[in-house]
């Protein structure tokens, strides 16, 4: 009886998936083009207001150095307080209608910039402790050289803090793969949007969403393993033996 | 008769409520290897610290060639690049190569070209005999070539003066005389050095001057001959007899 039930369902599912490849697949898109976006964005949000506020406020610096850091830490303060404080779903209803007369942005727009800021908040605080793992020994060896702070940070400190935090912001990824749902209250046009109008159409909820459930599965186990090849690759050494074929001859002379 | 390239006055420094550095006078002359010994928490590494500006000090004066460095409108960075800095934990940088180590501040600080630059750090790091490993990552090195590899990296500065603060002790023994061989060709070719060290037998052969410190203090200083064989003040002896007995 249970068994006959369960066949039922999956031959049920699959019918569905194959009537509606087109509807499924363009949800997929649109799923992986905000969860790939989002993230590089917020990879860079990250980069940008991690770094601020990770720069820490030095005893030799004038009044309104001092001050213009203060004001800095305290804007992004706010920014990740807010933005990981609140659901992603409120956010992109208040910003959507918010901001929609001002800005007049389609969904799909509003939902980029949307999972971009929200994701910039987390990014912030993973970058943040990425640098801080950084030893304090790189940044004096870099200073030592007559390095600017901001040299420091962009050659010396980023360049590691990423490679140190790189997990935390793959799962990021993997993450948004799922969150990016969420932005169907917006009238996004993602994958769990384009199920819910299939099964409305179908009139099965069941088997649609578990024809979407495998999808998800397949799409973060992807993502899984091209993030385990990256992070592999990164912790690969640059070059491995040193040989007399890497002197330069002309300069070595 | 030598130029005087560093002069310290009443220099001060205390973290929380230990005072490191009470009221240090010291100067650095042109050519002059100066090595600074004392036990642990006498504010050696502290003292060299503050003469590149890794710590601020509190109040005194650092004049480099009649300017003090301490002044608001001096540029700190530009001063760094006349005052290298080996530091015992090599500090160098993990995210690059032992040629581009060597590089980056000629590149980004320097505004040398990259040609230049390449050539420059391929020529530091001959003499400090790690050419071969120009396109190693730094992490793969083992001690003793870290801190040569660094070496080499404060060389490509062309800086006036050249800090130590302790480049042996984070080494196993068998690394620290290639290093110690490094800087002695360093101090012959008349290099001006400033080096805290606990190698005494170094100290005793490479030094122009040596300087000891004490609780924050310069409790003597003078030429290797004097300190070494003929130390005037109590805590002196007291130390180089501890030091000779724990050699033993």
């Amino acid at each position: 009886m249970a068994m006959a039930d369960m066949s039922s369902t999956l031959s049920s599912a699959w019918y569905i998936f194959e009537s509606n490849r087109a509807i499924f697949w363009y949800g997929v898109k649109t799923t992986l083009y905000l969860a790939l976006l989002g993230t590089l964005l917020g990879l860079c949000i990250g980069l940008i207001f991690g770094g601020i506020r990770a720069i820490e406020i030095e005893v030799n610096d004038n009044a309104f150095v001092k001050g213009l850091k203060r004001v800095l830490h305290a804007i992004v303060s706010l920014y990740v307080w807010f933005f990981r404080g609140t659901p992603m779903m409120v956010q992109a209803m208040f910003f959507y209608y918010g901001l929609r007369p001002i800005l007049g942005w389609t969904a799909s727009i509003a939902g980029v910039v949307i999972i971009s800021v929200n994701t910039g908040a987390y990014m912030c605080e993973i970058i943040r402790s990425g640098i801080q793992s950084v030893d304090k020994g790189q940044i004096e060896g870099a200073r030592s050289l007559g390095m600017t702070n901001i040299q420091t940070m962009i050659y010396i400190v980023l360049p590691q803090a990423i490679r140190n935090s790189f997990p935390s912001i793959g799962n990021e990824f993997i993450v948004n793969i799922k969150d990016s749902s969420m932005l169907n209250v917006i009238g996004v046009v993602e994958l769990f949007f384009q199920t819910t109008s299939v099964a409305g159409t179908m009139g099965l909820f069941t088997e649609t969403f578990l024809v979407t459930c495998v999808i998800y599965l397949l799409l973060t186990s992807l993502a899984t393993l091209i993030l385990t090849y990256i992070e592999k690759k990164m912790n690969m050494p640059k070059t491995s033996y040193p040989s007399s074929q890497s002197v330069p001859t002309k300069a070595g002379k | 008769m030598s130029e005087k390239i560093l002069d310290i006055r009443h220099l001060k420094k205390h973290f929380g409520s230990l005072e490191v550095l009470k009221d240090i006078d010291f100067h650095c002359d042109a050519g002059e290897v100066i090595t600074i010994i004392g036990s642990s928490g006498s504010g050696k590494s502290t003292l060299l610290r503050c003469i590149n500006l890794l710590e601020l000090p509190d109040s005194g004066e650092i004049y480099y060639h009649d300017k003090n460095i301490l002044d608001q409108s001096m540029n700190v960075n530009e001063y760094r690049t006349h005052v290298g800095m080996v530091f015992q934990s090599f500090n160098l940088f993990n995210n690059k190569t032992v040629l581009e180590n060597c590089m980056i501040g000629q590149v980004k600080v320097l505004k040398r070209n990259k040609e230049d630059a390449k050539n420059i750090a391929m020529k530091n790091l001959q003499k400090v005999g790690m050419d071969a490993f120009a396109n190693s990552s730094s992490t793969q090195l083992s001690g003793g070539q870290k801190q040569r590899v660094a070496i080499a990296r404060a060389l490509c500065m062309n800086p006036e003066i050249l800090l130590f603060d302790e480049p042996t002790s984070a080494l196993d023994p068998e690394m620290v005389s290639d290093v110690l061989d490094v800087m002695k060709q360093l101090a012959q070719e008349g290099l001006t050095m400033i080096i805290v060290t606990h190698e005494m037998a170094f100290a005793q052969d490479i030094s122009t001057r040596v300087v000891f410190m004490d609780k924050g203090v310069i409790a003597e200083q003078g030429s290797a001959h004097d300190i070494f064989e003929n130390p005037q003040q109590e805590r002196t002896k007291e130390f180089l007899k501890r030091y000779r007995l724990q050699k033993r």
